[in-house]
């Protein structure tokens, strides 16, 4: 198996699979995709979360939870039981290699990916954090307490932690962090989706701060647990604001501090020796972006790394493969499939999505790029998911129906005209389509083809490849048929409603597929203000079959997400918060770094 | 000194005319205001959004006509103000960018032009000097095969063999490396650049050297006693050198920003990646900078070579 790695044959074809398998949203050609997605802005699993345990104080939480006790939920392979040293060893710098350069690094401002939050780990801690078992859990925040509604909440950090610029954590901090939040033009459009943009937060005492939301929920905190968590320094966002260069040195309060940062080459963090959070080991953390995968597993197996990420299927087999490896395997956290645009014709009308979605070659699909790795995805949710609901399975490969169906529709609606193409949506008794991918890309270029195998049973399909950015831009505007698009997987289903909501339709739709259900949106409003696990799970589970039957989406796999870690490398998941309950590490890639030892 | 002076005059021009041209075609081709505020630079409808992109456009002059932009984009190069870039990370200036990437890929070039140089003159002046033999037929085999193997397959091959397979070399630059390190990290995508511009650089001054050989002057030489290694070095090679200096100086301005695959291939963060970049992100302020540089090399060079052909052939100075 080595030999093959080292094969120069394999350098030129596995980045081929590589960007096969992260393409989607868009697809860039590489893993690199997911960079500049902003529907991957989001990271987590889709674990159950008790809403009720993130409303109680830090001191309130459950019982600390060991390493061997807790439950890793969904993540499909975590580290083999590791047979420690005695005692960890303080020194050393670690080596990770990431998928692509992250953009700017501040919280504020920057559209994190998941490379983003992979470096945000580093310097910045979040107000609340995922615990193994799935459950929110204060961090940098004491507590949060929500009003009897859930309409508003107050957040209390805890007291005497600065930032590495040395300015306090407090309340000033947090209401310069949301007020940048808000008015920061990409990041403030996800937040003003939670929040309004007059009145959102308000200053209770010189530790608490009360965030005011547009629609009530008892899951708010889980929202905090990604980028809109990250504190950063005031006096840092207030410079960066004028000087722009400082946003890829981030000051934040975490366990290292930024140290120096090449675009395009490295990033280095070194120890913050005042850490609240206690102790840490490692000297230095190094990131390197390597877009191919398959030079980035030779720089690992070669040892000059010490940890890589990636979602490349081929490098995710020889790290199976090989003994000496540790791996951290994730399929949670993200979702591949097609949309379709029901703003306008053909896929305004139900049955055309219908016909496409039974004529998508899914069985194809799954084992041309999924290669026996990533697996099929019949929902946003994996399986093991309490939110999984086992009535809904994708459909697909019904070529038969798919005809029958286009055949209705043309009969009907043929004369329409398909606002994308300027044609009408059918001829000769087939649907035309635009299907709309980004490229250039061989990979995207392969999926469109197998999918395009299936498709032409019933469809005429023409294709648009543009630049990612534009992609995006044309998919928030709703101008596209059917695209491929990576999203969903986040641990707690409440933030993402904000994929889902009517709300979310507007010039620019943050409802892709520009779907309105109002009877959906109520359940989804139910789910969040449900204080019980198991009624709520069953809410999530009545959504899940409603976009179903709406015929949106189209899912394909679970999108895959792996860790390699050199042998010597220790602690990656064994992270505490303060109240000593085990943190969750490893969803899409991204792994917490304090408590890191090399031996 | 009138020639210098019209020379001087025909490289502003050439310059003004190539910076009008790719400040038109990237306004016109692209929308920076995406750049800057992602979606909803297009969403004129929402009126919070109308006041963000208005202002933007304010503050980076995009409501003026094309031309007033151009004339104030040129005063501030000329100033030596390269603009902002247009990121949605905010608008970090150009400069910080062009200081950071312009020394690596200028090492790079260096080194690829040393090493191309190095291997091209001894090896054209042994393959003219054995002239239709098996060796140089070899020689010749062995050039062709290297001009025609595509840049990243050389850089792949060079990379397994002398980073992974023998571990020489390390697989990727590291940008906090020390200088002497960096030496070391640039060799290998210097060879990659270096080996096909050799084997150019080789047919041409082989092809020259076999003509020059053929001339009198040298039988002359030979007949006088001259050794056959001081005819090649004193006799043969000055006055064959006239097309290898024209395609090296062409060469070293194109690879300023050219080695785009060997820096990929290497990971060296140089301009090449960038201006690759900042054209896909339609980044043009970033754009117009590095083609400047481009273009600057290109015309600094060949006033060098004009200079160089001076040196090579006194009569070209009359």
């Amino acid at each position: 198996m080595k030999s093959l790695r080292r094969s120069p044959a394999r350098h030129l074809v596995v980045p081929l699979i590589a960007a096969l398998i992260a393409a989607s949203c868009g697809g860039g050609d590489s893993e690199s995709v997911a960079e500049e997605d902003p529907s991957t802005e989001e990271t987590g699993t889709a674990e159950p979360t008790g809403g009720e345990e993130s409303s109680v104080p830090a001191e309130e939480s459950d019982e600390p939870a060991t390493e061997e006790s807790s439950s890793v939920g969904p993540v499909v392979e975590t580290l083999p039981p590791e047979t420690l040293p005695p005692e960890p060893v303080a020194g050393g710098t670690l080596r990770v290699g990431i998928l692509a350069e992250a953009g700017g690094l501040n919280p504020a401002i920057s559209s994190f990916s998941a490379v983003g939050y992979m470096m945000a780990n580093a310097v910045f801690d979040n107000l609340a954090v995922y615990a193994a078992d799935g459950t929110v859990i204060p961090y940098l925040a004491e507590s949060f307490t929500p009003s009897d509604d859930f309409q508003s909440w107050q957040i209390k950090v805890r007291e005497g932690i600065t930032f590495h610029d040395g300015e306090p954590l407090n309340a000033d901090a947090l209401m310069a962090n949301v007020t940048a939040q808000l008015t920061g033009p990409l990041v403030g459009i996800a937040v003003r989706v939670f929040l309004p943009t007059e009145g959102a937060v308000e200053k209770i005492d010189e530790m608490t701060i009360q965030v005011n939301l547009l629609q009530p929920s008892a899951y708010f905190p889980s929202v905090l647990t990604n980028q809109l968590g990250m504190v950063a320094s005031p006096k840092w966002l207030a410079e960066a604001a004028v000087d722009p260069t400082l946003n890829q040195e981030p000051v934040g309060t975490g366990p290292f501090v930024f140290d120096s940062r090449t675009e395009d080459s490295v990033t280095r963090f070194v120890r913050n020796e005042t850490w609240w959070g206690g102790d840490v080991l490692l000297d230095a953390v190094e990131l390197y972006p390597v877009e191919d995968g398959a030079s980035r597993a030779d720089l690992f197996f070669g040892g000059e790394l010490d940890v890589i990420q990636t979602t490349d299927q081929a490098d995710i087999l020889d790290l199976r493969d090989d003994d000496s490896v540790q791996h951290l395997f994730d399929d949670s956290g993200e979702e591949s499939f097609a949309m379709l645009n029901t703003a306008s014709p053909p896929f305004d009308d139900i049955r055309a999505r219908q016909a496409l979605t039974f004529a998508t070659p899914v069985q194809n699909y799954v084992e041309l790029i999924g290669l026996g790795v990533a697996r099929a995805a019949n929902s946003r949710f994996i399986p093991e998911s309490p939110f999984s609901n086992p009535d809904v399975v994708q459909e697909g490969d019904d070529p038969e129906k798919a005809i029958a169906l286009a055949a209705e529709y043309c009969a009907e609606k043929g004369d329409e005209v398909n606002a994308v193409t300027g044609q009408s949506t059918c001829t000769e008794g087939k649907i035309n389509i635009e299907f709309q991918y980004s490229g250039p890309s061989v990979v995207q270029d392969r999926i469109a083809e197998i999918l395009n195998e299936g498709w032409s049973e019933a469809f005429n399909v023409t294709f648009d490849v543009i630049l990612e950015d534009e992609h995006i831009n044309q998919t928030a505007f709703g101008q596209y048929n059917v695209n491929t698009w990576r999203q969903f997987g986040a641990e707690d289903p409440y933030y993402d409603n904000l994929w889902l909501g009517c709300s979310s339709i507007g010039g620019i739709s943050l409802n892709w597929p520009r779907n309105c259900d109002e009877e959906r949106d109520a359940v989804l409003l139910a789910a969040q203000l449900e204080p019980d696990a198991t009624a709520r799970a069953a809410l999530y589970q009545q959504a899940e079959q409603m976009i179903h039957d709406a015929y949106t989406y189209i899912y394909f796999i679970h999108s895959t997400w792996e860790v390699g870690l050199q042998e010597n490398v220790h602690g990656a998941c064994s992270k505490l918060s303060p109240e000593g309950v085990l943190m969750k590490c490893a969803v899409i890639g991204r792994i917490w770094f304090d408590t890191i030892w090399l031996d | 000194m009138n020639y210098w002076l019209q020379r001087l005059g025909m490289a502003v021009l050439l310059l003004l005319a190539v910076s009008a041209l790719t400040f038109g075609s990237m306004n016109v081709l692209g929308d920076p205001l995406f750049n800057i505020l992602g979606p909803i630079a297009n969403d004129r409808e929402n009126p919070r959004n109308l006041v963000l992109i208005e202002a933007a456009e304010a503050e980076y002059n995009l409501d003026k006509p094309l031309p007033e932009r151009y004339v104030r984009w040129l005063g501030g190069f000329v100033t030596g103000d390269l603009g902002v870039q247009f990121s949605s990370d905010g608008q970090p200036p150009v400069s910080e960018l062009i200081k950071e990437r312009l020394p690596r890929s200028f090492t790079l070039l260096v080194m690829a032009q040393i090493l191309a140089a190095g291997m091209s003159i001894p090896w054209a002046l042994w393959s003219a000097s054995r002239a239709n033999s098996l060796i140089d037929r070899s020689s010749t085999l062995m050039t062709f095969l290297v001009i025609a193997l595509p840049t990243f397959a050389l850089g792949v091959i060079l990379k397994f063999i002398f980073a992974i397979k023998l571990g020489w070399f390390p697989q990727r630059y590291i940008a906090g490396d020390p200088t002497f390190t960096h030496l070391r990290q640039l060799f290998l995508p210097a060879l990659t650049i270096a080996l096909p511009s050799a084997a150019i650089y080789q047919r041409l001054l082989r092809t020259d050297l076999i003509t020059t050989l053929q001339e009198d002057f040298i039988l002359m030489a030979r007949s006088k006693g001259v050794s056959r290694r001081n005819v090649l070095f004193k006799h043969a090679l000055r006055p064959s050198l006239f097309s290898f200096v024209t395609v090296f100086g062409i060469n070293t301005g194109a690879l300023i920003g050219g080695s785009l695959i060997s820096e990929g291939i290497f990971g060296v963060p140089g301009l090449g990646g960038a201006i690759v970049e900042a054209v896909a992100r339609e980044d043009f302020p970033v754009v117009l900078a590095i083609v400047m540089i481009i273009a600057a090399t290109f015309v600094l060079v060949n006033l060098a070579v004009d200079i160089v052909y001076s040196i090579i052939d006194p009569r070209v100075r009359r």
